[in-house]
């Protein structure tokens, strides 16, 4: 088979695989409010809204998603050279046990964040903590494998030779498992915690405000509580947030693995490094026109806050 | 080896460690009041996301480690400044569609760049939400000079280490020009060390800067951009005893 066009089909697959991986993680971080919305469920007891949610900060997303997947990077490589288990077998096996690592330093963030809060009334709930593991496990394990998975092609594609062809030439990173993993892992934090954690504090978090503004600081810790039916747990929070934050946090990381391996991919078929950096200036361009339309439209759209210009009647 | 390799190495990164520092302190960054939308830029801390974007470039260095060193930074620098745009888009869409806020500056009457009055798209009580197109601008140059510190961090520390593995006689030339007849196997360890060692750059003079970010920062036009020299000051002194300890580490 020609090796441009496995090269096209691993590009495919990868940017596939990633935006899955993105998807989950911003997932994962709503379920256990990790990140920076943590902020507001750490507050919302000091002003006396008592809370279903689940609260694990375990530390900032980019760090704390990057030890997942190196973790299970590390585990995979000792099983796949260590013990010569072939990789089909070895990548769910080491993520099967990193959820196992992972769901451990949930439970004690939840145990250990909600006691401290003890003298403000909010009472730990087992229940919640036993029905939202599974979750947070699950969300993880999708997480590490799609990087993982992701991982071990860049890493195949760069220093061995696929299907008779030698694809080296168009896609792959040259790092060792465990480090690429590290990287894409602390990359896929960073998109999660800066795009669609704001779905989760700027909307989910505060529903219960005026839909077309900004959370003022007078609401901080206000936090809605009240579900369509009971009490709103971090279940119902991942229901909602996944069909538009979450979903364009895989979007984002999956577009920004398109964008950096076609240029690569379109430099090396023409043998022009120089091409890559007319290409990426054609895309950040491109990128800019985009939001400086998207910036218009909501101004024409919605219009100025009416009492910034002495309009009453609110917005 | 010769002295005079080892100083250039040093002082590269050390400017290195300065074009972070300048890169973190254009980043539009909204620490966690942005995930409320309460302030203006992206709704995450500093350190997190030059790190995010500056290991988009490391990557792609990783990539070309055969191609000529000034090729290879502004390749890693234009990879940050891809990532870094594609979330600044992203984040805007969020806060249009998910929230129905228009993008809106704080710190000034007027976009400094398209001369609009951005402040009466304010919610009162906040300080800002979105990315108006002069943070876009300001983000992108912010990454750019992350990804170009990042790589300038890489490239010699992975070449150093690749040449030693050769046997070959280390020269400047050596270090910034291409190199010819190396297969990517063979690579991989002195990529992942001078990898390790790039993110440290990045966390050690992003979280430098952090301290004169204070949580919160627009462009190159808000008051705290005033604190940059002091700031590159702190990275470049921070950079040079990181770089004594990585030039003892790799020799």
């Amino acid at each position: 088979m020609e090796p441009i066009l496995i090269a096209i089909g691993v590009l495919a697959l990868i940017v596939g695989l990633i935006t899955i991986a993105g998807w989950f993680e911003d997932a994962e971080s709503d379920i256990g409010s990790q990140s920076n919305p943590n902020s507001q469920v750490q507050l919302a007891p000091q002003v006396g809204t008592i809370h279903r949610f689940f609260n694990k900060a375990i530390s900032g997303e980019p760090v704390s998603n990057g030890m997942w997947c190196m973790t299970a990077g590390t585990i995979f490589v000792a099983l796949w050279l260590g013990w010569n288990i072939h990789p089909l077998i070895s990548i769910p096996l080491s993520c099967g046990l990193t959820t196992l690592f992972h769901m451990t330093f949930a439970t004690t963030a939840y145990l250990g964040r909600i006691t401290s809060q003890r003298r403000f009334g909010q009472p730990i709930y087992i229940d919640v903590l036993v029905s939202h593991l599974p979750l947070i496990g699950t969300h993880g394990f999708m997480v590490t494998l799609t990087i993982l998975t992701i991982s071990y092609i860049m890493y195949t594609a760069s220093t061995s030779i696929i299907f008779n062809a030698d694809i080296s030439r168009y896609i792959g990173y040259p790092v060792a498992i465990p480090m690429l993993t590290l990287m894409l892992g602390i990359i896929s934090g960073s998109i999660g915690s800066s795009t669609g954690d704001t779905h989760y504090g700027g909307e989910r978090l505060y529903q219960h405000t005026v839909y077309g503004e900004g959370v003022s600081t007078k609401y901080y810790g206000n936090i809605t509580i009240k579900a369509e039916l009971g009490w709103r747990n971090s279940i119902d929070t991942v229901w909602f947030c996944t069909k538009y934050g979450s979903m364009m946090a895989g979007l984002c990381y999956g577009l920004i693995l398109l964008f950096d391996n076609f240029r690569i991919f379109l430099g090396n078929i023409y043998g022009q490094v120089f091409l890559n950096v007319c290409i990426g200036l054609v895309i950040v361009f491109m990128l800019f026109l985009v939001n400086r339309w998207i910036e218009v439209w909501a101004r024409r759209k919605f219009g100025p806050y009416m009492e910034n210009i002495k309009l009453e009647g609110g917005k | 080896m010769d002295f005079l390799i080892l100083i250039i190495i040093l002082i590269a990164i050390a400017i290195a460690g300065i074009l972070i520092s300048i890169g973190t302190m254009l980043l539009p960054i909204g620490g966690a009041p942005a995930a409320m939308f309460t302030s203006t830029g992206i709704a995450t801390g500093a350190e997190m996301m030059l790190t995010g974007s500056g290991i988009t470039g490391i990557l792609m260095s990783a990539v070309l480690f055969r191609e000529n060193g000034l090729i290879v930074m502004v390749n890693a620098g234009l990879s940050s400044a891809i990532m870094m745009s594609t979330v600044m888009l992203i984040c805007n869409f969020l806060a249009v569609y998910g929230r129905g806020v228009p993008p809106a500056l704080y710190t000034r009457e007027k976009d400094p760049i398209t001369g609009e009055n951005v402040k009466i798209y304010i919610t009162p009580g906040t300080t800002g939400h979105g990315i108006p197109t002069a943070c876009f601008i300001s983000g992108i140059i912010g990454a750019f000079l992350g990804g170009l510190g990042g790589a300038l961090t890489f490239i010699p520390v992975f070449r150093l280490l690749v040449i030693k593995a050769l046997g070959l006689t280390p020269s400047i030339e050596a270090i910034f020009s291409q190199l010819i007849e190396v297969s990517s196997s063979n690579v991989l360890s002195s990529i992942v060390i001078a990898a390790t060692i790039a993110l440290g750059m990045f966390l050690i003079n992003a979280n430098i800067t952090a301290y004169a970010i204070r949580g919160v920062i627009e462009g190159w036009w808000d008051p705290k951009f005033k604190n940059t020299p002091r700031t590159a000051l702190a990275c470049f002194l921070a950079s040079i005893v990181f770089g004594c300890i990585t030039l003892l580490f790799i020799l």
